[in-house]
């Protein structure tokens, strides 16, 4: 009987935990407003090839969904392969325009990867 | 122990189970296309005789110091002579316009001839290998009465001296 209650508390556990990761909604709502900084990110990265022309590679932009607002907020970049601060700044520039179509209760916290590369 | 189980239950609903991480799938990377401009025109071209340089090397003004604008150009150079271990000598050759006293130009072009080639020492290039040789006004290759004559005439050359059959580089473990 005490084997079937802890199994009933683990499983109880489990369903409300799971209700703390990030509902699909709300994970293509981020990559929605993500596609959205493509064009000007993509400017940035045109106008650092002319300062080098070997520039490419990942980087890892960390932030928050504010509760409430949506508002993407607490930017930082976690990963930067590229090592160009002028992209770095108009990637966290482009990142803090941004706001969840549907904001949430709780906050979500990301990683999202960019990656750059020529096409020549 | 229903209790217990009860509270357990509720201590994870409201918040406690924060410990728990859920594993998310990560985000598939935001790609970020663009097209590198045109290849700059090679700053150095090895030719049978000579290194020829697309810009000028650059002085501090009546100074043999150089200006840190020629590095990448002469950074060039170097690494010209690096590739091509078949170039045995070449010759740092300063020149200037017919300005001033000859004599005092054949020294100062003597001296920024010297100072490229201190340069290129520092970028690994053997001592033996540079020869530098400052002709003042000896040589114009322009006219000295025009601003563009005396410009073009203001130059640094990298004549090559002596080379041997081309060698190929051996990349060392």
């Amino acid at each position: 009987m005490t084997q079937v209650k802890i199994a009933f508390v683990v499983a109880v556990a489990l369903a409300a935990c799971s209700r703390t990761g990030m509902g699909s909604g709300v994970r293509d709502d981020i990559g929605a407003r993500m596609q959205t900084i493509q064009a000007p990110v993509q400017m940035c990265y045109a106008v650092a090839l002319e300062r080098d022309r070997k520039l490419r590679g990942m980087m890892v932009v960390s932030f928050r969904a504010a509760p409430g607002t949506g508002q993407f907020d607490q930017i930082t970049v976690s990963r930067d392969e590229l090592g160009d601060e002028q992209v770095k700044k108009c990637v966290v520039d482009e990142v803090s325009k941004l706001k969840l179509a549907t904001p949430q209760k709780s906050a979500v916290t990301v990683s999202y990867p960019i990656e750059f590369a020529p096409t020549n | 122990m229903r209790a217990f189980t009860l509270m357990l239950a509720v201590a994870c609903c409201t918040g406690a189970c924060s410990l728990v991480t859920v594993q998310q799938d990560p985000f598939p990377p935001l790609q970020i296309r663009a097209a590198r401009p045109e290849a700059p025109p090679p700053k150095v071209v090895l030719t049978p005789s000579n290194i020829q340089i697309s810009d000028k090397v650059q002085f501090e003004l009546g100074s043999d110091k150089l200006m840190p604008v020629s590095f990448p150009l002469l950074d060039a150079v170097a690494q010209v002579m690096i590739e091509n271990p078949q170039i045995e000598i070449i010759e740092i050759a300063g020149h200037t316009d017919a300005s001033g006293g000859a004599k005092r130009n054949r020294e100062l072009s003597q001296q920024r001839a010297e100072s490229v080639r201190q340069y290129l020492i520092s970028k690994s290039i053997a001592k033996g290998r540079l020869q530098a040789k400052g002709y003042g006004p000896d040589k114009p290759i322009a006219g000295n009465d025009t601003p563009e004559g005396r410009e073009a005439n203001r130059r640094v050359e990298f004549v090559i001296v002596k080379q041997g059959p081309k060698k190929t580089l051996v990349q060392e473990d």
